[in-house]
């Protein structure tokens, strides 16, 4: 094609001079002079280039030329400005990377649908009452009857998470493991890796691994299906292996959390013996028959939930059902909108970049003016000119994207990373079409967002005027004066706004880890020890562990608890069983109760003082009278001015009351609670793990050995695992929060950083173009402490109309605070304050070096440079 | 002598009458013949000219082919195609139409 075009030029060329000669030729016929004829000849025709243009544009080809040009005017310009180009690639790909890095979690979480064939025909189904109005598990009773009478599903099947033991050649290794129905499966309409899944004949002994699983303790071993792993003490075949893609249910360990370090499911195993249905009440997902809507299998649900209500009202007072869709289920509402929330904050950073690339382009731009009028009176039409100007922007955002790309690819990796244990879904995060879309799309529109102001005002210039000014100093007008100090008041607003929600959260985690969570932390180590593996552990193994351990030199106390407090963990009961012995059931509607269990040294070894009463001791034992100790929360609202201490209750006498301990987290003060003596709770604890809490004298860490070894030689069998201080555990705790809290707080500091270089680069670039009035005004006498006051005065007038939109949009934004992961109080005064002060004193700080030089300028140099 | 502007999209029809009427013609004599045979009234602008010309040989209503003038100077000399002459037709009819339309509401005002 371009062989055709010289061609092309060639034929048209040459056409053109017969034409001119021809034309020539009849003005000197008519007895014109022959320099006269030819320069009358060649102004008749014009100019061959553009005729040469306009058959090119009659052919179509001028766009493709223009574009080509224009990209090599860009690439030319931007190589020239090695300065400007490497600020602006570097701000925007810091934006650019960061948003996109934020969008591909967003994206894997919440955009992408699940990895399942037709999702939105997933429910999560729960049946409510009235103390869980957000509804549980289904029980198999009800299961069963969803089962028969439901017409709305094409299958249900329950699953629920427990760890197992899996017995390694020499020890014992903790797995998250599934026990599903048998329809599991086949409900989310998943196919394996190899092998099989389950198939509704299957016995109870079979196992489908996870990719992970396989490949890490299996050794990747491609004939597997087949192998037998011991479980429990149990045999198990695995008969399949499903793809790392496979997570579901998502957060197996958030599901048992503190129990669990990681967050996959390793193996999955049919739920209980064939025929008989599990025990408890496992979460329940079922797939719709095509065509019928969440609400109305939902309706068809509640009437056959009423129908079992009116059967047996003692089980089922107040039964009820919610249906949800699993994505829903999976990504909760809340989890949706902290990504969003953190979306916007790093939006926000990207508005920022932008603002600060516009404004350094319309630096450059006042300075180009004379080229571009130069161009303008060559006769470039202003629409090319725009067109030139914004292929240049957009040349500069594609290789910021280039460069960002390379932050989001770090930035998504390090994020799945820290998150993977408390993000539903953060293995499916990745770079994927939607990714590159966003990446693209945000080139694209940051490119025109600072590309087009600068090019629709040098479209306005009138070249003549330009032409016109003396050389070498070139002012903005009024316009680009006003864009300027509008991007400087926004930069610093959205540096505020960003600052405040960033102060507020650390603000928070201040107070929670200043929270007194009602026990005593410092020098104290815990262990996890899991038990199910040999049915000969019995009761009186912890008791013996405990003792020994608390006479390990540099032990202070000892104790066993199931489960350690801030594991957002327990067991639930409620305030009925509390009545006084032998009475009837009270009236008054019941609230929720938390159980603990525990061995006597369980208080000391936390530091939880006794505030009435007794603690447990090593006489409680099985064949003594039950006893029970309550929390003050639970005194507080249960037995409101009689004193409890001595009450013979259903659950056993109360012997005394401890101090409140935050056990769910540390935002939530604590809840209504019972603890119960290990030795004569043993059946209902001994299904799950126990852990060990000791408190040493001083460095813990000494004690980690010892009491590995205590353990080994009273029950080799059992397995230690989650060795962490108990600050440790407080701090994991808030390992989400912290995380969101760090990644704001970084998005934070991105912002005053570019706020106070955007500051900076304008109130400079302002000094310097009136470099010759201010030498002017120090010839006529002005001192340094005036000058300094006019340089710092218009910093200091911007900042501080940028605080003030700050300040309204961030009282406006206040109610975003309710989706973040912790209360957060909205900002007071003081806060406000301190955080406008920092940003002033940034802003003022950035323009220190401008007035300095400005104050200082020598009349007699500048002036005769000119 | 003064020179009336080709009225806007009128100039394809002239070429190709042109061409049509006198057969094989390089560019300067289209230029030419359109100038004499309205005597000297209409005048085609070698900017509009030559790019109109391409124009047209894309789209296959005319053709072109190098060969000599009288003097021996290498010239390209243009010629109406079939489908020129149905362009030409269709041109000529719409321009009668709305010629007779533009006297129409001239005399009636």
């Amino acid at each position: 094609m371009l062989m055709r075009r010289d061609q092309v030029d060639r034929d048209l060329d040459e056409e053109m001079r017969l034409h001119t000669e021809l034309v020539e030729r009849q003005l000197r016929g008519g007895g014109m002079p022959a320099d006269e004829a030819r320069a009358s000849a060649r102004r008749r025709v014009g100019s061959p280039l553009r005729i040469r243009e306009d058959s090119h544009d009659s052919l179509g080809w001028r766009w493709l030329e223009d574009l080509a040009q224009d990209l090599r005017y860009g690439i030319r310009s931007l190589a020239r400005q090695k300065a400007f180009t490497a600020t602006a690639v570097t701000t925007l790909a810091l934006g650019i990377g960061a948003t996109t890095a934020i969008f591909s979690v967003v994206s894997g979480v919440v955009l992408r649908p699940l990895p399942f064939p037709r999702p939105d025909r997933l429910v999560q189904v729960y049946t409510t009452s009235a103390l869980s109005p957000q509804g549980g598990g289904v029980g198999a009773v009800d299961r069963g009857e969803f089962r028969n009478q439901s017409t709305s599903f094409e299958a249900l099947a329950s699953y629920g998470v427990s760890a197992r033991y899996l017995q390694g050649s020499d020890e014992f290794q903790r797995v998250m493991t599934v026990g599903a129905e048998r329809p599991f499966f086949s409900v989310l309409g998943v196919e394996p890796l190899a092998g099989r899944t389950f198939r509704p004949d299957d016995p109870a002994d079979v196992a489908v691994t996870g990719e992970a699983f396989w490949r890490d303790r299996l050794g990747g071993d491609p004939s597997v299906i087949g192998r037998l792993i011991t479980l429990d003490g149990e045999p198990f075949t695995i008969i399949g292996v499903m793809p790392e893609s496979f997570q579901f249910p998502y957060g197996a360990a958030s599901l048992l959390s503190g129990v669990a370090s990681e967050g996959r499911t390793e193996l999955w195993l049919p739920s209980g013996p064939l025929g008989q249905p599990g025990r408890g009440r496992p979460s329940l997902v079922g797939r719709l028959k095509a065509g019928v809507p969440v609400k109305a299998a939902e309706s068809e649900l509640a009437v056959i939930a009423k129908r079992l209500e009116a059967q047996s009202p003692l089980t089922n007072s107040g039964l009820g059902v919610r249906l949800e869709p699993l994505s829903e289920g999976v990504v909760s509402p809340l989890i949706r909108r902290q990504l969003f929330v953190l979306f916007g904050a790093v939006g926000l950073v990207l508005a920022l970049a932008c603002a600060n690339v516009t404004n350094l382009s319309l630096v450059r731009m006042t300075l180009r003016g004379k080229e571009v009028a130069v161009r303008a009176a060559l006769g470039a039409g202003s629409f090319r000119l725009v067109r030139q100007l914004l292929a240049e922007s957009l040349l500069l955002s594609l290789t910021s994207g280039i460069v960002g790309l390379g932050l989001t690819w770090c930035g998504t990796k390090q994020l799945t990373l820290l998150a993977g244990a408390q993000l539903p879904r953060a293995y499916e995060v990745g770079l994927d079409w939607r990714v590159f879309l966003f990446l693209l799309a945000a080139c694209v529109f940051t490119g025109v967002l600072f590309g087009l102001a600068p090019a629709l005002i040098a479209m306005r210039a009138d070249a003549q005027s330009v032409l016109q000014q003396s050389g070498g100093r070139s002012t903005m007008g009024v316009g680009p004066r006003r864009l300027r100090d509008g991007l400087v008041v926004a930069e610093v607003a959205l540096a505020f706004v960003l600052a405040v929600g960033a102060t507020l959260l650390v603000r928070e985690l201040v107070r929670l880890r200043n929270t007194d969570a009602g026990m005593v932390t410092a020098n104290v180590v815990t262990f996890h020890l899991g038990h199910r593996v040999t049915p000969r552990t019995d009761v009186g193994q912890f008791y013996e562990i405990a003792e020994r351990v608390t006479r390990l030199p540099g032990v202070r106390a000892a104790g066993f608890t199931q489960m350690l407090p801030l594991q957002n963990w327990g067991w639930t009961s409620n305030s009925t069983d509390l009545r006084p012995r032998g009475s009837p059931a009270p009236e008054s509607l019941p609230f929720p109760v938390s159980m603990r269990y525990v061995t006597p040294g369980y208080f000391d070894a936390l530091g939880i003082p006794i505030r009435e009463g007794r603690a447990f001791t090593a006489t409680d034992t099985r064949d003594a009278p039950p006893v029970i100790l309550i929390n003050e929360a639970l005194a507080r609202r249960h037995f409101a001015n009689d004193d409890p201490v001595g009450l013979e209750t259903n659950r056993g006498t109360i012997v005394g009351i401890v101090r409140d301990v935050r056990q769910v987290n540390l935002d939530r003060s604590a809840d209504p609670e019972l603890y119960f003596p290990i030795a004569q709770n043993w059946s209902q604890v001994s299904e799950l793990g126990m852990s060990l809490v000791v408190r040493a004298e001083n460095r813990p860490d000494t004690l980690v050995e010892p009491v590995r070894s205590v353990v080994r030689q009273v029950n080799p069998s059992l397995a230690i695992f989650d060795v962490k201080t108990m600050d440790r555990v407080i701090a994991d705790s808030l390992s989400d929060f912290t995380l969101y809290l760090s990644l704001m707080a970084a998005f934070a500091a991105l912002a005053l950083l570019l706020a106070s270089t955007g500051t900076y680069g304008v109130i400079s670039y302002v000094a310097t173009s009136r470099m010759r009035e201010f030498a002017i005004r120090v010839a006529m006498g002005a001192d340094e402490a005036r000058m300094t006051r006019l340089i710092l005065g218009q910093g200091a007038r911007l900042t501080a109309i940028g605080l003030g939109c700050g300040l309204f949009v961030a009282l406006a934004a206040t109610p975003v605070l309710q989706n973040l992961p912790v209360t957060v109080r909205p900002p007071d005064v003081t806060l406000l304050g301190s955080v406008a002060a920092l940003i002033g004193v940034v802003g003022i700080g950035a323009c220190v070096a401008p007035a300095f030089r400005a104050a200082h300028v020598d009349p007699t140099f500048v002036l005769r440079n000119e | 002598m003064r020179r009336d502007e080709i009225p806007p999209g009128t100039l394809h029809l002239l070429i190709l009458k042109t061409l049509a009427k006198a057969g094989e013609l390089h560019g300067y004599e289209i230029a030419e013949s359109i100038a004499r045979w309205s005597d000297g009234v209409l005048h085609v602008e070698e900017g509009s000219l030559y790019p109109a010309l391409q124009r047209m040989l894309v789209k296959g209503w005319v053709t072109a082919e190098w060969d000599t003038t009288a003097e021996n100077r290498r010239a390209r000399y243009y010629r109406i195609t079939p489908t020129g002459r149905k362009q030409l037709q269709a041109e000529v009819s719409q321009f009668e139409r709305v010629f007779q339309a533009i006297t129409q509401v001239i005399q009636t005002a």
